[in-house]
């Protein structure tokens, strides 16, 4: 009988489309991290799909901060590792010598 | 009669006459906007012949106006027809009452060239003297597709035609502004 | 009964006859073919207004056909109780259509039932007796049928075998592609050859054939296109009477091709040609034949009620109907003739939740090592059977029934719907088939019988859920859908949690399937308590479809950092390969790409493990040279390089000069047509044509194609799968175009793993100093080259 909503992928390339104006005028630069916001909201679409939500925007919105969070937290535990290494390489060099 | 361009959309739909809306996409948008604006007054029953009831739009629509969304879209009534006969029946079942009706594509299921022309002639003739019932007691607009002169189409539009007491015409949508009604 | 001859035998063919009522074919065990016939009256029924069913009887008191009126209540599903009716009996089956069009013509306002439902399913209904079931007989010497009592079910795992006798013909060409010459014939052991001109003998022998030989069934290929209405036009010209048919009494039945859309599908169906008393079955225009064959056609017949020669050209959905019309009949349910029942209006906002699909989790891209996947077996049937979803119990007001979740609605489950009722003896003997072919040896005749019926019932299983969102469907209704829908996604969401509860990722969910894994799990054991678990909190049949060796799930062709659904392809532990939406799984892929690319990952199988992934990839790359070579040279078959696809539109509809319209254009020139619905074959070739249709009479030679073209989606093909390995399609048309070169190393690619799913796998640069093994058109390069490929 076909359905009336358009699926959760139709209505997420409306969105993008719905952003085309802003990001004409965007820098080169910014449009293709514009690109990587969308492309990590898009990773979600089963769960947005899910959330049955009127405005389904609001949960692409949720879903790039999700990413943007997780990109954070990878970041944050590398930059311990790489802390945890500075201070032993540190403290190595700052033994006297033998 | 022309649809004015309006914000509010709170486009005066006389009780007592079927409105023949024509557009595009069976003035798709246009319809939305009604269902928007007559929404901010009380309940709305919308009928469906071409699944086109898209209710995101409505949705941003009514954000745009109001911070009640999800009461407003609560006040909608929905019900879809996939078949000639499904739409005849749908429009004999409903109860005339002092509920604005808005009708989607109510020719679509009329297009499906499965079933004979006679019949669906029959069947629209029906559906036409529901739509007269229907308008007595509450607004009506009907939501249909610009006639092509001559065809099969255009006949079964023009029975639809004889049972409207106004038309409005909308023009192209708007590619920027999706939900909004254009000047025609 | 004294008088009465008495025989066992199997029911094979039945239809209305002006003169005889119904004629019934049995095939004897002895042997014997069996006309029998017998009276069948037939009712159908109105319903509506009293004034108007009064209008009714007192029109059809007039009906020169003999029938019966009677006032009567039947029960009406979607009513949800029994409604008075006009039952109007005709005594003759086949004055059934004449009657019932006249009144409906005159009377279109009301309702009707039962009033075009088939007539094996009629005589299953009363009887008993459904298609190719073992009956006994009981009739007099006149051949009029006294008694027919069915001696078995259609759920029965080994009915006894149908003695047939087949005559096959089949012409020495495709007769769209070029005019035939001669017809092969074969009977039991022996095979002719009969020369289509002149045509007097040719029709005196094939005539001869038939009489000697009486087969049950005419097994032709382009039967229903070409070679029976041909035959019957040279039968007429000639004025020599052709016994096609069994009955002698009878007029071959032609049906004329026609387009219709189904499931937004643009469907065309080629003309038919049935026969009475025998059996004409077209291969080239049987559904699926290709999956399950005549093994295949009788089962479906057998459970679906339809006579074999409808069955072996009808859709699955056609199946469906018709199992559930039988079900109706016997419970004694009307059948609407159209159905009117409509969708219960509802608030906007229930339809965010109604109006979804299926749950589809986009992959984690990669390749992955110990993958389960796991599956629910027939997810939707399932669901339809144990959660009772019917349209007759489905809907928003029945107080004290179970709430559907997140719809709004409730589902009665007090007594069993007509659709559950319908399907669950066929799940069942699915599941009881699946666990006899597990038992027997491949080698086994009767494992490929059932293999056959298996393939028969996934289809009617597939189709079912479609089937009752069906605008047209009898018995189909959207909230039943939706229903269904809403605990698919249910199911999927509790097994999800149970998976990780016990600490696996979700690698994917597709609808009914699911792919996990966890470290250290690698085992079939290691995945059954979850299995258990999945089992225990959805109550659904869940089985392991097997732990893979590695699996890659492959991104789009449109960005690389996009995941996509249902494409992927992965290893069994005992080394079978399984492939999803890759090329090789593609109609429009030309068969030599599809083998080469499957011939590709049957190397890339041939590893223990995932490590030994890289040792496999100089083999894969050799077999792609040595294809874009053959290529080059000409020595790929032109058959191989047919490029098929589905037309969806006319000529006249297509906006631009894709491959597909040139072709069409190209035949129509010709004076071959064809219609949407049906496929259009071309080659790509050189020059301003760009194309050739292949079913042209004439066929270009090897050097005209496009090798540019075929290259480009070989080294498609190719990238498609080793891409997960870190060898991106431009790689790789450096490597097999110019100067060539694979660096064999085991640093040049990792599995996927961990927090960082997004990440394809990158080609790590090679480390200066180690040899390389360097594969080439001929073989080993020298070094300068090797450096210019990096380069």
């Amino acid at each position: 009988m076909g359905r009336t909503l358009p699926a959760i992928a139709q209505v997420f390339l409306q969105e993008q489309e719905s952003f085309a104006r802003f990001r004409r005028a965007l820098r080169r630069g910014d449009q293709l991290v514009l690109d990587d916001l969308f492309a990590a909201a898009q990773q979600h679409l089963a769960a947005a799909s899910y959330a049955a939500h009127a405005l389904p925007f609001e949960i692409f919105l949720l879903a790039m901060l999700l990413e943007e969070h997780k990109q954070v937290l990878r970041l944050r535990s590398a930059v311990a590792e790489q802390q945890d290494l500075i201070y032993h390489l540190r403290a190595a060099l700052d033994e006297p010598r033998g | 009669m022309l649809i004015e361009e309006s914000t509010d959309a709170q486009i005066d739909l006389p009780t007592g006459n079927v409105v023949l809306v024509i557009g595009p996409h069976a003035a798709q948008e246009a319809m939305i906007e009604l269902a928007g604006g007559l929404v901010h007054l009380g309940r709305v029953r919308v009928l469906d012949g071409g699944n086109q009831f898209n209710a995101y739009w409505l949705a941003r629509s009514l954000r745009r106006r109001s911070p009640e969304m999800f009461p407003m879209l609560s006040r909608v009534n929905l019900a879809r027809a996939f078949t000639c006969y499904q739409m005849e029946t749908m429009l004999a079942e409903s109860r005339s009452l002092s509920v604005p009706t808005l009708v989607m594509d109510l020719l679509a299921t009329f297009f499906d060239e499965s079933v004979a022309l006679p019949e669906r002639r029959r069947l629209l003739q029906h559906a036409a003297d529901h739509l007269r019932r229907l308008c007595q007691q509450a607004p009506l607009a009907v939501g249909a597709r610009p006639p092509i002169p001559g065809s099969e189409r255009g006949e079964l539009y023009a029975i639809l035609r004889e049972a409207a007491d106004q038309v409005w015409e909308v023009g192209a949508p708007h590619p920027a502004q999706p939900a909004q009604l254009a000047l025609f | 009964m004294a008088g009465l001859e008495e025989r066992a035998g199997w029911l094979i063919d039945l239809y209305a006859d002006p003169r005889d009522d119904l004629v019934v074919w049995i095939l004897a065990e002895d042997g014997a073919r069996l006309r029998l016939h017998q009276p069948f009256p037939i009712t159908f029924y109105a319903a509506g207004p009293a004034a108007d069913l009064r209008e009714l009887w007192r029109f059809l008191q007039s009906d020169p056909a003999p029938l019966h009126l009677a006032r009567g209540e039947r029960h009406d599903l979607f009513a949800g109780r029994a409604i008075p009716v006009l039952a109007v009996r005709v005594a003759c089956p086949a004055d059934l259509g004449p009657v019932f069009h006249r009144a409906a013509e005159r009377f279109p306002d009301l309702t009707y039932y039962d009033a075009d439902i088939t007539l094996s399913l009629r005589y299953a209904a009363v009887t008993g007796a459904f298609s190719l079931s073992f009956c006994r007989v009981a009739y007099e010497p006149s051949g009029r049928l006294r008694e027919i009592e069915s001696l078995g079910t259609p759920w029965e795992l080994d009915p006894p075998a149908l003695p047939l006798r087949i005559l096959a013909v089949e012409p020495d060409v495709n007769p769209s592609h070029a005019p035939p010459q001669r017809l092969t014939v074969c009977c039991g052991n022996h095979t002719y050859s009969l020369d289509l001109r002149p045509e007097r003998p040719l029709l005196l022998n094939l005539r001869g054939l038939l009489r000697e030989h009486d087969p049950d069934l005419l097994l032709t290929t382009w039967g229903d296109t070409w070679l029976l209405p041909e035959l019957m036009r040279l039968s007429c010209e000639h004025r020599l009477p052709l016994p096609l048919n069994r009955d002698p009494c009878r007029g071959v039945i032609r049906k004329e091709e026609k387009v219709y859309f189904s499931y937004g599908q643009v469907i065309h169906r080629g003309q038919q040609v049935h026969l009475a008393g025998r059996w004409h079955i077209d291969r080239a225009n049987a559904m699926l034949w290709g999956d399950y064959g005549l093994e295949g056609i009788f089962e479906l017949a057998r459970i679906t009620g339809l006579p074999v020669q409808t069955v072996a050209r009808t859709s699955p959905g056609t199946g469906i109907s018709s199992m559930q019309i039988l079900t109706a009949l016997r419970q004694g349910v009307l059948v609407p003739w159209h159905k009117q029942q409509t969708e219960d209006s509802r608030s906007a906002m229930d339809l965010f939740y109604a109006d979804q699909g299926g749950l589809v989790y986009q992959p984690l891209i990669g390749l992955h090592r110990d993958v389960a996947g796991i599956d629910f077996v027939s997810m939707y049937p399932s669901i339809m059977v144990h959660y009772n979803i019917s349209p007759e119990t489905v809907g928003a007001d029945r107080p004290g029934a179970e709430e559907i979740p997140e719809l709004h609605m409730r589902v009665d489950r007090s007594h069993p719907g007509l659709v559950p009722l319908t399907l669950k003896p066929l799940l069942e003997k699915r599941i009881e088939l699946k666990h006899r072919i597990a038992g027997l040896p491949a080698w086994n005749p009767q494992r490929k019988r059932y293999a056959a019926w298996a393939s028969a019932y996934k289809w009617l299983l597939v189709t079912c859920f479609g089937y009752l969102g069906y605008k047209n469907a009898r018995f189909g209704r959207i909230e039943a859908h939706q229903a269904v829908t809403a605990y698919g996604r249910e199911t999927l969401l509790l097994a999800k949690e149970a998976a990780e509860e016990q600490g696996f990722t979700v690698l994917h969910l597709y609808v009914d399937g699911m792919w996990v894994k966890r470290p250290g799990a690698s085992q079939v054991a290691d995945f059954q308590p979850l299995l258990d678990r999945i089992a225990e909190v959805t109550r659904l049949p869940i089985a392991l479809d097997g732990v893979y060796r590695w699996v890659a799930f492959l991104p789009s062709r449109r960005d690389a950092r996009m995941p996509v659904a249902n494409r992927y392809f992965g290893v069994f532990q005992d080394g079978s390969l399984k492939t999803r939406g890759i090329d090789s799984r593609r109609l429009d892929t030309p068969p030599f790409i599809s083998r080469v690319q499957m011939a590709m990952l049957e190397l890339l199988a041939g590893a223990e493990d995932a490590g030994a992934l890289p040792a496999k990839l100089p083999g894969a790359l050799g077999l792609l040279r040595r294809a874009a070579a053959d290529l080059r040279a000409g020595r790929i078959p032109v058959a191989d390089c047919v490029v098929t696809q589905k037309l969806s539109r006319t000529l006249e509809e297509f906006r631009s000069a894709s491959p597909a319209a040139r072709a069409l254009a190209q035949l129509g020139a010709a004076g071959k047509s064809l219609r949407p619905g049906q496929r259009v074959r071309f080659l790509y070739i050189r020059g301003d044509q760009r194309v050739h249709a292949w079913d042209l009479p004439d066929t270009p030679p090897p050097e005209a194609l496009d090798h540019e073209r075929y290259l480009t989606l070989l080294l498609r093909a190719a990238s498609n799968i080793l891409q997960p390995l870190g060898l991106e399609e431009a790689v790789l048309r450096d490597w097999v175009l110019g100067g060539a070169v694979y660096l064999g190393l085991p640093g040049c690619w990792r599995l996927e793993d961990g927090l960082d799913p997004g990440v394809g796998l990158g080609l790590l640069p090679p480390p200066q100093n180690l040899p390389l093994p360097i594969l080439g058109d001929t073989g080993w390069l020298p070094e300068e080259s090797v450096r210019a490929g990096r380069d």
